[in-house]
């Protein structure tokens, strides 16, 4: 499927997703999607419940694989290099493809150890490269100032909004090349929310995100780009601007109006 | 309405029930406490010399002239195998543990589960046994030594004992952790080991040492299988192939041939004072740092 939009860059893209179909056993999760997702672009990724979002999202750096009963076929490039058939270091594939998850799982220790995990993992060994990155990555998701006196307590003690944003800025540690957010504003409050829209915004700087959502009202106002999936199946891909404003699909305009 | 106060009249009961349940593990604890230190507290608060107990190598309990009731040696008994039986079962039993959890395949587990569980359930006299007759000449052969009997076969034996406990427990330990940690470690890139290393050991490190505690509870606990791969000889080793007693054994040895009310049987009873107090020590510390990890 082509973008439907002539607007859409013609440069070329990061991930390609070509013919994408998944299953769960016998349950179709994705089925024929062809995507693809440009260089510091935002994508947002919407459908109801159940539309296979995070599925595509878990494709992308292959977290499916530890579902039992998972299969796919087609095809998913990254810089040119395929990733679903052809052997890939799969660390470091999620290293540059990190995934932030919609439950937020504060790892075992403090909060400035949930970062440095993930540096030490990918192999950051100096003390104060590891400092500086820890604190680099918690000013990232503006939990610097909130987390600072506490770097060393359990991370489990922070809120449920912190602990998100602490998750986004250990996968922001890494520095990867592409950030996968699965429902970033799920469970925060709308002043939160909005804070971490404002995050992404300057993080498109630097990176290129894809965020699944319920949320239309946030998908409309943080991304470039938005994918309107329904059961499993591509219905929409154009800009965002266009998805909500003139939308090809009678089902996409269906999605809209009902949910504004 | 009678229906009504009968079934109140269960509820309550069964009530009672439970709490006397609850209760009794409560009672028997204190009860074995003055059961055996009521035996021994004659000797305890009137002749007894605590400085010689703990700190003498002399074991003489039934010496016509030189009756001596030093304990250090036995002590050094089972510290000796104690420490060498944990040295081979941690590291075997967490390293199974995180195979039984990690690694392997589902009919894998199964069998291994299986088989370790079968394994924790030969009584200690079979292991006794073994250590008699097999490990016996197998030392002998291997190390040129005089006897077969001595801390290094009984540190194998309680080895071999403790690792099932320590591997189910710790295997439970890591099961108990969350799949989301998985993810959350793979999602950031860790391999394998790294996972295991970095995310699920520390995650599960309450119950990894709670394992550990438990194996070494049942290696300083343990009796029939010293008594009987141990050599049974009164001194402090200086090899791994020197023979040792430890302070079960003594117990288990003595106990029977020592008059009642003797001063020799209330000393035994001291010494499982003792024991008790070392199990305590160690269920104590145990808690401690369990604690001291909870509120880090």
């Amino acid at each position: 499927m082509n973008p439907t939009d002539p607007t859409l860059p013609a440069a070329s893209p990061k991930v390609v997703i070509d013919h994408l179909s998944a299953w769960f056993g016998a349950t179709p999760a994705l089925q024929e999607i062809s995507l693809n997702i440009y260089p510091f672009e935002r994508l947002a990724i919407i459908g109801p419940a159940g539309s296979g979002k995070s599925t595509l999202l878990r494709c992308l750096n292959r977290l499916n694989d530890l579902t039992p009963g998972f299969r796919s076929q087609g095809q998913v490039f990254l810089d040119g290099q395929e990733l679903l058939t052809s052997p890939v270091d799969v660390a470091q594939l999620r290293r540059k493809i990190a995934l932030v998850n919609t439950d937020p799982t504060p790892l075992p220790g403090t909060v400035f150890d949930n970062i440095a995990i993930a540096l030490k993992m990918a192999g950051v060994r100096a003390p104060a490269q590891i400092d500086e990155r820890v604190e680099t990555g918690l000013r990232n998701v503006f939990l610097w100032d909130e987390v600072k006196d506490h770097l060393h307590d359990p991370a489990l003690h922070l809120t449920n909004e912190k602990r998100k944003r602490l998750s986004v800025a250990r996968a922001l540690a890494l520095e990867p090349e592409i950030l996968l957010l699965d429902e970033p504003c799920a469970n925060l409050d709308h002043v939160s929310a909005t804070r971490f829209e404002d995050s992404l915004e300057e993080l498109k700087q630097r990176y290129t995100i894809v965020m699944a959502t319920n949320d239309i009202k946030q998908a409309a106002r943080a991304s470039d780009k938005t994918a309107f999936f329904l059961k499993g199946e591509l219905v929409e891909w154009s800009s965002t601007r266009k998805f909500f404003t003139q939308p090809d699909q009678p089902r996409s305009h269906a999605f809209i109006t009902e949910r504004f | 309405m009678g229906q009504r106060r009968w079934h109140n009249l269960s509820e309550t009961l069964i009530e009672w029930v439970i709490r006397l349940c609850g209760i009794s593990a409560i009672i028997c604890v204190f009860g074995i406490f003055f059961f055996v230190f009521r035996e021994g507290a004659d000797l305890l608060f009137h002749r007894f010399d605590i400085v010689q107990f703990l700190f003498s190598q002399e074991w003489y309990p039934t010496s016509q002239s030189h009756i001596r009731y030093g304990v250090l040696a036995l002590i050094a008994g089972t510290a000796s195998v104690t420490v060498l039986a944990m040295l081979m079962a941690v590291p075997f039993g967490l390293g199974a543990a995180i195979f039984v959890s990690e690694f392997c395949g589902p009919k894998m587990k199964e069998a291994l589960k299986i088989t370790i569980e079968l394994l924790a359930a030969i009584p200690s006299v079979v292991w006794g046994f073994i250590g008699l007759t097999v490990m016996n000449p197998l030392i002998i052969t291997v190390f040129h030594a005089p006897i077969g009997l001595n801390v290094l076969n009984g540190g194998i034996i309680l080895a071999l004992m403790s690792v099932p406990i320590i591997v189910s427990i710790a295997e439970d330990a890591l099961k108990a952790v969350p799949d989301s940690y998985r993810e959350a470690g793979l999602a950031l890139g860790a391999t394998r080991w790294q996972l295991i290393y970095r995310v699920l050991l520390p995650a599960a490190k309450n119950g990894l040492l709670a394992a550990v505690l438990l194996g070494v509870g049942r290696a300083v606990g343990e009796t029939m299988a010293v008594l009987m791969a141990t050599g049974h000889a009164v001194k402090i080793p200086t090899s791994l192939l020197d023979s040792v007693r430890t302070l079960t054994a003594t117990i288990a040895a003595e106990l029977g041939e020592a008059p009642m009310h003797s001063d020799h049987y209330q000393v035994l009873f001291i010494i499982g004072i003792l024991l008790f107090s070392l199990t305590f020590a160690v269920n104590l510390i145990a808690d401690l740092i369990v604690k001291g990890i909870r509120n880090k």
